[in-house]
């Protein structure tokens, strides 16, 4: 009997979100092995700004994923959304005005993946791989193989720009936006709804939940993070090119789901993929400061996102059956 | 009833993917009358035999419901497998290397097949993972470019018209002749009918006996051999292996092809003949874009409108169809 209760309480601890400490860890660790420089707090602050604008998607792509969808097209999203910018830009239109325009654009570029997904009842999955090739190529019909730079002093840097002189602003927007998710999806009516969908699309549909709408809205909200997270970008690299966004949906859909995110939809943490964010930037800097090549790290983070689907899959069954 | 009238409609759908084929074709002669020559045909059917073999077997996958993302970086490795062989000794049997690259490629299914079927993870999302586990490994196993000059004559011989049965590469016969044989073998083994009826509905399937986990574990291994095979043809027909470039994206491109080709995302529904047309009208459009001098950027836009029209008209036509059905029953 008393042996039940320490099992049963045993398996209340080994809960899925717990894998992510257990990752942060190990990736603070694998950093100092790999490099002794690893350990620079101001260095490790400024190498998140590589990663901050795929975190940003990956705060979106949480909500999306626990009203069950997926968007494949986020990363070419955020390029096309760039590479119109840097077009507009050289024709001499004022880089405030663009800012608007892209961020209407990429919002735009969702709710058409929203519409498409809602009217037509496919699988997300199918959908987002066809704008994700339209995306993808209209980017790189706008450009071609040139690198657009020459953008306004005020406007290019923003991983340069500190606040408290240590902490760079694309992780502050970062941490900021996702809070308030967390916040939004954990305490209001709508973040009820949108793990009701995920949890049962047809429950959801008695209960008056306008299903379509809230997918619309929330493909809607990804584009509108894909286009910040694409404006970031091209203010950090100063150019712009077809290929920024190229993998991206990888290390963005490894976050979502390390941070404890159901692929399956119904539960959400923001706040785990904020912390995935994290153990993804040590990883890929202490593997750069032992100059692996970006090739290598991409193994190790598809290697990674195997591995925290396996774990997270062995922890549920074991606590399924919990009395 | 139903069956007779699905058939019809299911075999319709392939016919009108090959009547776009030409409709394509003649609309591309009109405009450019050099596109109507028999060295542009040859063009055109050597562009499909490597994305042939991979699109076969993402059909497979997905009539099985399964999505697989990693085949081209299967494609990759397994080239660069034996492109390392031929860089040690260019004299190396060539039917030992296609063996060889058969082999490792369905060694790198076998290994997503396992994952998937074992600890229950939608395929999408273990294959996202290793289609970069398995592009990073080459780069951690060397990664450097296999040249031209590491490549055997005999292969590259393979993918060119003058060295070949009656003008037809033997790539090109090759490719089909694996067409043939998936087509024979989903529709007339036992096996290949497990396949589909795994993909109409996996509880109803296994409840027939049939083991479900065998045949998604079969289907990804069957992908991954094809796939390495079509490694070896992507460097008979390039004539070299670059890691970080060969085979990328081009399961975004098969899957465009299976779904024109009619097989329906939702599983359970394809055949190999569409599979080929959808090929066939991606190769039209290939050469099309090249020889009327729009620029080959568009590409890739294009076959993402061509997958949504695709999807979309495939979901039209089952609609209508379950409305038909509905009038025929009431």
């Amino acid at each position: 009997m008393k042996q039940m209760q320490l099992t049963n309480r045993f398996k209340r601890i080994i809960k899925p979100e717990l894998i992510i400490f257990i990752f942060l860890i190990l990736s603070i660790i694998a950093g100092v092995l790999l490099s002794p420089n690893f350990l620079d707090a101001s260095f490790l602050l400024s190498s998140t700004t590589l990663q901050a604008e795929l975190g940003l998607i990956a705060v979106a792509f949480t909500l999306l994923m626990t009203a069950g969808e997926i968007d494949l097209s986020v990363a070419s999203n955020m390029t096309l959304v760039a590479c119109i910018i840097a077009v507009l830009y050289q024709k001499g239109i004022n880089m405030v005005l663009l800012i608007i325009l892209g961020l209407i654009i990429g919002t735009i570029l969702g709710f058409i993946n929203g519409i498409l997904v809602t009217a037509t009842k496919l699988p997300s999955l199918i959908i987002t791989i066809g704008t994700m090739s339209v995306y993808k190529g209209l980017a790189q019909v706008l450009v071609g193989d040139a690198a657009i730079s020459g953008f306004p002093e005020w406007f290019i840097g923003i991983d340069d720009k500190m606040v408290f002189k240590i902490v760079p602003i694309p992780l502050v927007i970062l941490i900021v936006v996702g809070i308030i998710t967390e916040l939004v999806l954990k305490n209001t009516f709508f973040g009820r709804k949108v793990t009701a969908i995920g949890l049962n699309k047809e429950a959801a549909r008695y209960s008056a939940v306008d299903v379509d709408k809230i997918k619309i809205f929330l493909f809607s909200l990804q584009g509108l993070f894909c286009a910040v997270a694409g404006i970031m970008s091209i203010s950090r690299l100063e150019v712009a090119k077809y290929s920024i966004g190229t993998g991206g949906e990888l290390d963005v859909i490894t976050m979502v789901l390390l941070g404890g995110t159901a692929f399956s939809g119904g539960k959400g943490r923001t706040l785990g993929t904020l912390l995935a964010f994290f153990v993804l930037v040590f990883i890929r800097t202490g593997m750069r400061l032992a100059i692996f090549s970006n090739y290598s790290q991409i193994a190790v983070i598809g290697a990674l996102l195997i591995i925290t689907m396996i774990i997270s899959q062995k922890i549920e069954e074991f606590s399924k059956d919990l009395i | 009833m139903e069956k007779t009238e699905r058939f019809r409609i299911y075999n319709f759908r392939e016919l009108s993917t090959l009547i776009m084929v030409f409709l394509v074709y003649f609309i591309v002669c009109l405009i450019e009358p050099r596109f109507f020559s028999f060295n542009s045909i040859i063009n055109i059917f050597l562009f499909f035999p490597f994305l042939l073999l991979v699109a076969l077997g993402e059909m497979m996958e997905i009539i099985s419901r399964n999505v697989d993302v990693s085949l081209g970086s299967i494609l990759a490795f397994s080239g660069y497998v034996v492109g390392i062989i031929f860089r040690g000794n260019k004299d190396f049997p060539l039917i030992l290397a296609f063996l060889i690259a058969i082999l490792f490629g369905a060694f790198l299914g076998l290994i997503n097949g396992v994952i998937v079927t074992k600890f229950k993870i939608p395929s999408v999302i273990v294959t996202l993972g290793t289609m970069n586990f398995y592009r990073g490994m080459i780069f951690i196993l060397g990664g450097k470019q296999i040249d031209n000059s590491n490549i055997p004559k005999d292969l590259v011989k393979m993918s060119q018209p003058n060295a070949s049965v009656i003008g037809v590469p033997y790539s090109v016969i090759i490719s089909i002749v694996m067409a043939v044989l998936v087509a024979v073998f989903l529709t007339r083994t036992r096996k290949g009918r497990e396949i589909y009826a795994t993909g109409c509905n996996p509880e109803a399937a296994k409840l027939r006996g049939i083991r479900v986990n065998m045949v998604n574990i079969l289907v990804f291994v069957l992908a991954g051999a094809l796939s390495g095979l079509a490694g070896m043809i992507f460097i008979s027909r390039i004539g070299y292996l670059d890691p970080g470039v060969a085979g990328k994206g081009l399961e975004f491109t098969a899957i465009a092809a299976v779904v024109i080709g009619g097989t329906s995302m939702s599983g359970g529904i394809g055949t190999t003949l569409g599979t080929v047309f959808g090929c066939l009208l991606l190769g039209v459009i290939n050469n099309a874009i090249s020889i009327t001098g729009i620029s080959g950027y568009w590409q890739e836009a294009i076959y993402g409108i061509i997958i949504i029209a695709a999807v979309i008209i495939d979901n039209v036509i089952k609609r209508s169809l379950q409305k038909y059905q509905g009038v025929l029953r009431g």
